[in-house]
């Protein structure tokens, strides 16, 4: 599915996250596997620091203190909002939705439209895409998208191939209609036949969280996780980003008549420095082009990670061509072509 | 080259028999992360580049299909 929006305009993006910093290094002793090996992987994969939050903290808890912080700094005027989406798969509640939750914890008017997006490392393309398309049809002018999770609940401290990875954050995007010159392309693809490569498979209709389902067992790499934590078929999934993501970037490139030169910045999911520093030689660009800062200062916060790296505003100037992918949970990719400027707010605070 | 893949691999899971194995993933010799470690380490050694789409299992099965692996990788760049 693709669109093109030509009047849709990125006003500004804030980043929240945890303040507990938790280190690779102190987390060593959780994991069965060779110490050694563990602080080789840390370069490779780009385990360092994440930010975890502290129990009982939720994804709308780290939402409503942003949007607390930009409403008191004047930055955005809450009454200028009119549309919520809370991209995520970590709501408060099963039910109501979690935009409805800071609908009301925020008084805002009652036109205000509301909806909540489950997804993940794809969301903010999905977000970008659902907004946009309100924004274009509606009399909204105006949407914030808050992408994001505190996901450490879900992910076993005993599972080294996610847990030094994770990082819970969110991030608040504002979304315009405005007079722009320069078109918001979107594309986004579904092989739901992939949906158990990232799943964790307890605590929903189909499989109750009960005692015997937070049981941890290993796995034969020596990971411990229970039902109720998330499992990631890694072989699978990693092939996925290696063969269908580039594939897709490279058609979806063409199509809009780009070049990687003529791009400034390739905001791909940080999933980990591994899988991007491939997908990086695969486009044939530098580093620099394509950050991987976040998963290693923050972790991997699904949705968070492309928008994160906007709001560490050092990397964005003015003007610049951005081609954004995302790619993991459904399994689900998707890209959006935009141009990055006068932003704004642009900053990543601490929760 | 045989020998140096040998070596990187003994450095990787020092406690497994590459030299009788037949197949390293059938035998468990090497787990995901395993074969993560070990395409850094061929790179750095070979001074190659290993693409992504290779970075599969039967790649990976022995020190043959190593060979052959970090010999493409060289004819590609």
């Amino acid at each position: 599915m693709r669109a093109t929006f030509g009047n849709i305009n990125i006003s500004g993006v804030m980043g929240v996250v945890p303040s507990q910093v938790k280190y690779f290094v102190d987390e060593l002793d959780n994991y069965s596997h060779s110490k050694e090996n563990c602080l080789k992987l840390k370069a490779v994969m780009g385990y360092d620091q994440h930010r975890i939050a502290e129990n009982g903290v939720t994804t709308s808890d780290l939402a409503c203190f942003g949007l607390e912080k930009l409403f008191s700094s004047g930055k955005v005027d809450p009454s200028s909002i009119d549309a919520i989406f809370f991209v995520s798969q970590t709501p408060d509640y099963v039910l109501p939705p979690t935009s409805a939750y800071i609908h009301g914890k925020f008084k805002f008017n009652n036109d205000v439209y509301c909806v909540d997006i489950n997804d993940g490392c794809c969301g903010f393309i999905k977000g970008l895409y659902e907004a946009s398309a309100l924004l274009t049809v509606s009399s909204a002018k105006r949407a914030i998208i808050i992408c994001g999770d505190v996901l450490s609940p879900l992910v076993s401290i005993n599972d080294r191939n996610s847990y030094p990875l994770l990082g819970d954050a969110v991030t608040i995007t504002l979304l315009d209609k405005t007079e722009s010159d320069s078109p918001l392309t979107v594309e986004i693809h579904y092989d739901g036949s992939g949906y158990n490569k990232l799943i964790v498979p307890a605590g929903g209709a189909r499989l109750p969280s009960s005692e015997a389902t937070g049981h941890k067992v290993a796995d034969e790499e020596g990971n411990k996780r229970s039902l109720d934590h998330l499992v990631m078929q890694g072989r699978e999934v990693f092939a996925f980003t290696q063969t269908v993501v580039p594939d897709f970037l490279q058609k979806f490139m063409e199509s809009l008549d780009l070049e990687a030169v003529d791009v400034g910045l390739f905001l791909l999911h940080q999933a980990n420095s591994f899988i991007l520093d491939r997908l990086r030689c695969k486009l044939g660009v530098s580093k620099e082009k394509v950050p991987d800062f976040v998963v290693r200062k923050y972790g991997n916060s699904s949705s968070a990670t492309i928008p994160m790296t906007i709001a560490s505003s050092e990397i964005v100037t003015n003007g610049i061509k951005v081609i954004a992918c995302g790619f993991g949970v459904g399994l689900s990719w998707g890209a959006a072509s935009f141009d990055l400027k006068n932003l704004d707010f642009c900053e990543v605070i601490d929760f | 080259m045989k020998e140096k893949i040998l070596a990187i691999l003994k450095s990787i899971a020092p406690e497994k028999d590459f030299v009788s194995s037949r197949d390293f993933i059938a035998d468990e010799l090497l787990d995901s992360f395993d074969i993560v470690l070990l395409t850094s380490a061929i790179e750095e050694s070979f001074q190659t580049n290993i693409a992504g789409e290779k970075i599969i299992p039967e790649n990976f099965s022995s020190v043959e299909a190593l060979v052959n692996l970090v010999t493409e990788s060289k004819l590609a760049v």
